[in-house]
């Protein structure tokens, strides 16, 4: 099992150094001279070469990737260009917000999409109902369902402020109210994959024996779905929400845009849209850190769930 | 109601599944009795109702879906009084099930949950019915899975079960059916996923257990060497219906019904008393389908012995031919004559 950890650990080294390469160079060729960006079109060449020669941008790419690793491995991300704020700071301040939101979403989703696929009555009665919301949670954009709770709860009932985003020094009950919108919006969509991983997962486990056997021994229905059926069809949902945590602007993108919320998403989408790109490559790494980190911690969960399953 | 040395009464037990190809009749007016501490095989070809009529008992087709029943399952419990199984609710039944009549079933790979230990597999149903705290459930876990032959029990209750072979899984199977002592036990083919040797060992080990329990088995099977080996009584079914029955030592010398006398002459056997050189003979043709069942007896399209206008048209009813062997076939006195060509 530590051996399992360290070996992964340590090829995620090379991994997240292949991709933010891949990054670094594709955004330097595709977006042509940071400089020219910040100074505008109508720059003198003179002002150009300054700038390029004061931010490193005149060495070689090769270089100017050296730098950058250099010092994101020490959490030094440098500076955006746009703000001149540190962008280590920017976005240590973002994910926090990006964080509470996606956590708060899964936890909704992954409950509700077990829960309402196991229930013995529930699981027939409802099928329809369930399979009528996967549907719209997978297939209505975000931004669609987003604006659509803002009009109804918002401008219509005005019980709910639209947009913005309260810490939780603002108070408890200011804060959920910001928070309610966005965690309802990201979990639809999550609970749509979720429920039709799960659902899937949960018909073929049903038709195994030991369902057959748990039932001749007398115990109810409620016991045979949650203590023999649900254990054994999780595994993929823990897969995907490994996943959905580790990409965490993934998903957040469009919501927290609709829901004007300070987190990584926004910075992420306000990144690409001023050319930043020191912002990019760090939210770049940041999710491709992410990803590999949840992997592995979903790995390490299926250990658990299921004994069959060892590292050695 | 039923006898008071009888533990099981079926009667004219139907059971009709929906399917998409029309309506099955999967068992068809089948009524045997089970004495207490008695064993009776169930034999059958795949598709003779066996299994289902198994199912049924335990009350587990309701849970499937699609099934119709009909008739009735009297059991007598350990209380004394008597239960039609088709008439319990939900409720009622679960307290039947584990604990008046356990099953064991064909797979005991798949039987076992892969997530939880062997000992909290056994000691479920211990607490469940018996009310008992966990220390005793352990207990009585411990105490079975060492008298069933386990070596290292301590170490087999904290196992889970894909650290266990085929043979050690079965028996967890068995620790698990008996652990609340039930006075039937109903073994769905428990030996034909095992290995021959350890066959005959779970056989041993359910013929040593009855010894102890004083419980009745019925045992479900398609492999005649098996019910030779168990003894009892033995009741053939073909086509979802019961087509002889009787002392297996009674019916395995003198078949009456023309499909037991194949399905003998079909197993191969040391020093056969006739000619040396004789082959074995295959019943030709297949199993009828459970959709399209041929009209009067439903052998008659692969019997040898099927007469025009009577077997095709007449259904046979089961007929004592001596001692309490009931056979179900029309020409059965002309066969046992040597009349029938």
């Amino acid at each position: 099992m530590l051996t399992m950890i360290v070996r992964r650990l340590l090829l995620a080294i090379p991994t997240i150094i292949a991709i933010t390469a891949l990054l670094f160079f594709s955004v330097t060729t595709i977006l042509g001279s940071p400089a020219g960006m910040m100074l505008g079109q109508d720059a003198s060449t003179d002002a150009i070469a300054a700038l390029n020669a004061r931010y490193g941008f005149d060495r070689p790419a090769i270089m100017q990737y050296g730098a950058w690793i250099a010092g994101a491995i020490q959490g030094d991300f440098g500076r955006s260009f746009t703000t001149q704020q540190s962008v280590a700071r920017a976005i240590a301040d973002c994910i926090p917000v990006t964080l509470e939101m996606t956590l708060w979403s899964i936890l909704l989703a992954t409950t509700a999409a077990v829960i309402l696929n196991t229930i013995p009555v529930a699981r027939r009665a409802l099928a329809g109902a369930t399979t009528a919301v996967n549907l719209i949670g997978i297939t209505v954009p975000n931004f669609m369902l987003g604006i659509s709770l803002i009009f109804l709860f918002s401008v219509w009932l005005g019980w709910l402020p639209s947009t913005g985003w309260a810490p939780w020094s603002d108070g408890v009950a200011e804060h959920l109210k910001r928070i309610i919108m966005p965690v309802l919006t990201l979990s639809a969509y999550y609970f749509g994959v979720f429920s039709i991983v799960y659902r899937a997962e949960y018909r073929d486990v049903a038709q195994r024996m030991f369902i057959q056997v748990a039932r001749a021994k007398g115990l109810s229905e409620w016991m045979v779905a949650f203590k023999h059926a649900l254990p054994n069809a999780i595994l993929p949902v823990i897969t995907f929400v490994g996943i959905t945590i580790g990409q965490l602007t993934g998903g957040a993108v469009v919501t927290e845009t609709v829901f004007s919320m300070p987190g990584t998403g926004r910075l992420f989408v306000s990144a690409i849209a001023g050319h930043d790109f020191p912002v990019m490559l760090a939210i770049g790494m940041l999710i491709v850190t992410g990803v590999i980190l949840m992997n592995l911690l979903a790995d390490i969960a299926y250990t658990i769930v299921n004994p069959q399953i060892r590292f050695d | 109601m039923i006898e008071p040395h009888k533990l099981l009464g079926v009667r004219d037990l139907s059971v009709r599944f929906a399917t998409e190809a029309g309506p099955v009749l999967a068992v068809d007016r089948v009524s045997f009795d089970i004495a207490r501490g008695e064993t009776l095989a169930l034999v059958g070809e795949s598709g003779s109702g066996k299994s289902t009529a198994a199912l049924s008992l335990m009350g587990l087709l309701g849970a499937a879906g699609g099934a119709t029943l009909s008739g009735r399952i009297d059991l007598r419990l350990k209380n004394g009084s008597t239960h039609d199984i088709n008439r319990l609710s939900a409720r009622e039944l679960r307290r039947v099930r584990g604990n008046e009549m356990a099953m064991i079933f064909q797979d005991p790979m798949s039987s076992l949950n892969p997530v939880y230990t062997i000992e909290s597999q056994i000691c479920e149903a211990i607490i469940l019915h018996q009310k008992t705290a966990w220390p005793a459930a352990r207990r009585r876990a411990l105490e079975l899975l060492h008298s069933l032959g386990i070596p290292n029990p301590e170490k087999c209750m904290t196992s889970f079960p894909h650290q266990l072979s085929g043979g050690m899984r079965q028996r967890v199977m068995i620790a698990v059916a008996l652990s609340c002592e039930p006075r039937l036990l109903i073994a769905d083919e428990p030996t034909t996923a095992l290995d021959v040797t350890i066959q005959a060992q779970i056989i041993e080990l359910l013929k040593r257990v009855q010894s102890w329990t004083g419980m009745a088995i019925l045992f479900i099977t398609h492999n005649l060497g098996l019910v030779a080996e168990l003894g009892g009584r033995v009741i053939v079914m073909y086509a979802g219906r019961v087509v002889e029955q009787g002392k297996v030592a009674e019916v395995f010398s003198h078949p009456c019904m023309p499909y037991t006398q194949a399905l003998l002459r079909s197993l191969p056997r040391l020093r056969r008393a006739r000619a040396p050189r004789q082959r074995l003979q295959a019943i030709p043709g297949n199993v009828p389908s459970a959709v399209d069942r041929p009209a009067g007896c439903a052998f008659h399209p692969r019997c040898g012995f099927a007469a025009k206008g009577m077997c095709d048209t007449r259904l046979p009813a089961l007929e004592d031919c001596g001692g309490g062997h009931l056979a179900a076939c029309l020409r059965w006195r002309d066969i046992a004559s040597g009349k029938a060509a």
